[in-house]
């Protein structure tokens, strides 16, 4: 008679040790795959970095790189492959969309952060998200059927695909971007410091413009940053609405092409593995990798100094 | 008398540069707020435009027909129908890895110096232009592991460029959990996988969601890595298994915009 609750008890406890192993194990499973899905971001980094490097460095046996990062002519089939127009192909538009995005971003963010009530603010901000869901594509048609005739109009002399119409495009594309972080940097500016300057009598545009943007200025750099990296990595709508002739020149109404336009262009379609032009866009690709990666660890570096500032 | 007269002066000129001041203010305050209406001028004109010119030609054969007669007429069914594909694959792959990517960074990682790095690195990952992913998905898939020119190359080259934003924006999600729901799970005898899986996840499902739609935003209308391992322009239609149907290549929208504006 009383050994029957002991058994009970015993069997108890070990439904309750099965139960905690089961616990244990689960535990450790999802540690874990936790663990194993993150390294695997890793690996792909790393993975990045090793194929555009392998593949580089057969290039550059054959094209010296000092030939590559100096050269002024781009002639992939007649075997001259000077960068250097690609590049200032792409610092024109970066530059360009640079002057469109930073400015208008900038004084959205201060609107949105500072002055819109928020029935206003329920409306612009998912405009600007709508702008920054268009796909790239999309902003290819508008800059060739809406900004480029624009422009020869105002400068007769500027071709139908040219990189202002480009840098344009590209600008509003970014406009959404430079809004929403440098809202944010300005929003995590202390309410202490507005009503300090509003307690010494400062108006509303003063403590704005000189008190709550320098304030938020690591942030807003960062911003800005991110924005131009964004430019430089563009890819369709500036092959779309710029061209695709390397050329050498600092001529907004000129036609250009700009390193991702390159890529685009030469690696569709039936490249063989080995040939010159294959590897050359590799060459071409980890230049753009190694400009686009130095200047988002640059704005990280900015970010983290106003998050640690406030 | 005299002192009176300069302090009525002194409050004269303070008036003065007082009203100046505010006159300024407001040449802010309307400076300020123009240039936002002329954004959002431009955006209305953006979409306007479009709804426009495109609403007129969609109808319900648009949509399901395949394009006719050298691409002048019929429609867009196999872009639409490719363009979905590659979504519904890329997130099967990506969505699992990189949620699980993000509950290791929120709740395992801790903040040593290396993941430190390793949360750099995917930082830097997520704002890597989309051709470089596809010269990575070219070499590596469609060339090394010769996948060839494929749905199934495309697959895994738009899941390596989403990985990281569901990553990162689940591990936003996850940290935005207040502690003291987590602590109180903890105080109920919960393990840490429980707590995740019943308390967290549940309530971190809003912001994991809006990163998803932005990822999938993201992967549907990059056109580049679609261009390089996954597209064709066209082809003719015919009956296909969804084996062959994801070892060939495969008609999409952003390429179809691409070649059309060509």
């Amino acid at each position: 008679m009383a050994s029957i609750p002991n058994e009970s008890v015993r069997g108890g406890l070990e439904v309750r040790d099965k139960a905690l192993l089961a616990k244990k194990l689960t535990e450790a499973a999802a540690k874990g795959l936790c663990f194993l899905s993150a390294a695997f971001c890793v690996v792909i980094t790393l993975g990045i970095v090793f194929v555009l490097g392998t593949e580089s460095l057969t290039f550059f046996q054959k094209v010296p790189a000092a030939e590559f990062f100096s050269g002024i002519k781009w002639l992939p089939t007649q075997g001259e492959f000077g960068i250097l127009p690609l590049v200032i192909g792409t610092l024109l538009i970066t530059f360009g969309s640079g002057l469109v995005s930073i400015p208008l971003g900038l004084l959205v963010a201060v609107y949105l952060a500072e002055y819109a009530p928020q029935k206003v603010r329920r409306i612009i901000k998912p405009a600007l998200e709508l702008l920054a869901g268009i796909p790239s594509v999309v902003f290819g048609y508008f800059a060739l059927n809406l900004i480029s005739p624009l422009i020869q109009t105002v400068h007769p002399g500027a071709s139908p695909l040219n990189a202002a119409s480009g840098a344009i495009v590209v600008g509003i594309m970014t406009l959404p971007l430079v809004a929403s972080l440098c809202e944010d940097a300005i929003s995590a500016v202390p309410k202490s410091l507005r009503e300090g300057a509003y307690g010494i009598g400062a108006t509303k545009t003063e403590v704005t413009l000189g008190i709550v943007v320098p304030a938020a200025l690591s942030g807003i750099i960062a911003a800005f940053i991110l924005a131009l990296s964004r430019a430089i990595g563009e890819t369709m709508a500036v092959t779309i609405a710029a061209g695709a002739t390397p050329r050498l020149t600092l001529n907004p109404g000129d036609e250009i092409q700009t390193m991702t336009a390159y890529i685009v262009n030469t690696s569709k379609g039936d490249l063989s593995r080995g040939s010159i032009e294959y590897q050359s866009v590799f060459a071409v690709g980890i230049t753009l990798f190694v400009l686009t990666l130095g200047m988002n660890i640059l704005a990280n570096i900015f970010v983290r100094k106003y998050r640690r500032v406030y | 008398m005299d002192a009176l007269t300069s302090l009525g002066n002194h409050n004269e000129l303070l008036t003065k540069r007082d009203s100046k001041r505010s006159l300024w203010s407001g040449v802010g305050v309307a400076a300020i707020g123009l240039v936002t209406l002329f954004v959002i001028a431009i955006i209305l004109f953006l979409i306007g435009t479009i709804i426009l010119r495109g609403a007129p030609s969609v109808n319900l054969g648009f949509l399901s027909q395949p394009p006719l007669e050298n691409m002048t007429a019929g429609g867009i069914w196999p872009q639409i129908r490719g363009t979905l594909l590659l979504i519904g694959g890329t997130f099967l792959i990506a969505l699992p890895i990189g949620i699980l990517g993000g509950i290791f960074l929120a709740e395992y990682a801790g903040s040593s110096r290396l993941i430190g790095l390793v949360r750099g690195l995917i930082t830097s990952l997520a704002g890597t232009p989309s051709i470089i992913y596809a010269l990575f998905g070219l070499a590596v898939f469609v060339l090394i592991l010769k996948l060839n020119i494929s749905v199934i190359a495309g697959w895994l080259t738009l899941a390596t460029m989403a990985l990281p934003v569901i990553v990162l924006s689940t591990e936003q999600a996850l940290k935005a959990v207040p502690n003291s729901q987590i602590e109180a799970g903890y105080a109920l005898g919960m393990t840490r996988w429980q707590v995740m899986s019943k308390v967290a996840l549940p309530q971190a499902m809003p912001g994991i969601i809006t990163g998803i739609i932005l990822a999938s935003g993201r992967a549907a209308g990059e056109a580049p890595p679609i261009i390089i391992t996954a597209g064709i322009y066209f082809r003719t239609e015919k009956e296909m298994g969804f084996l062959e149907l994801i070892r060939g290549a495969t008609e999409s929208l952003p390429l179809h915009i691409t070649e059309g504006l060509r």
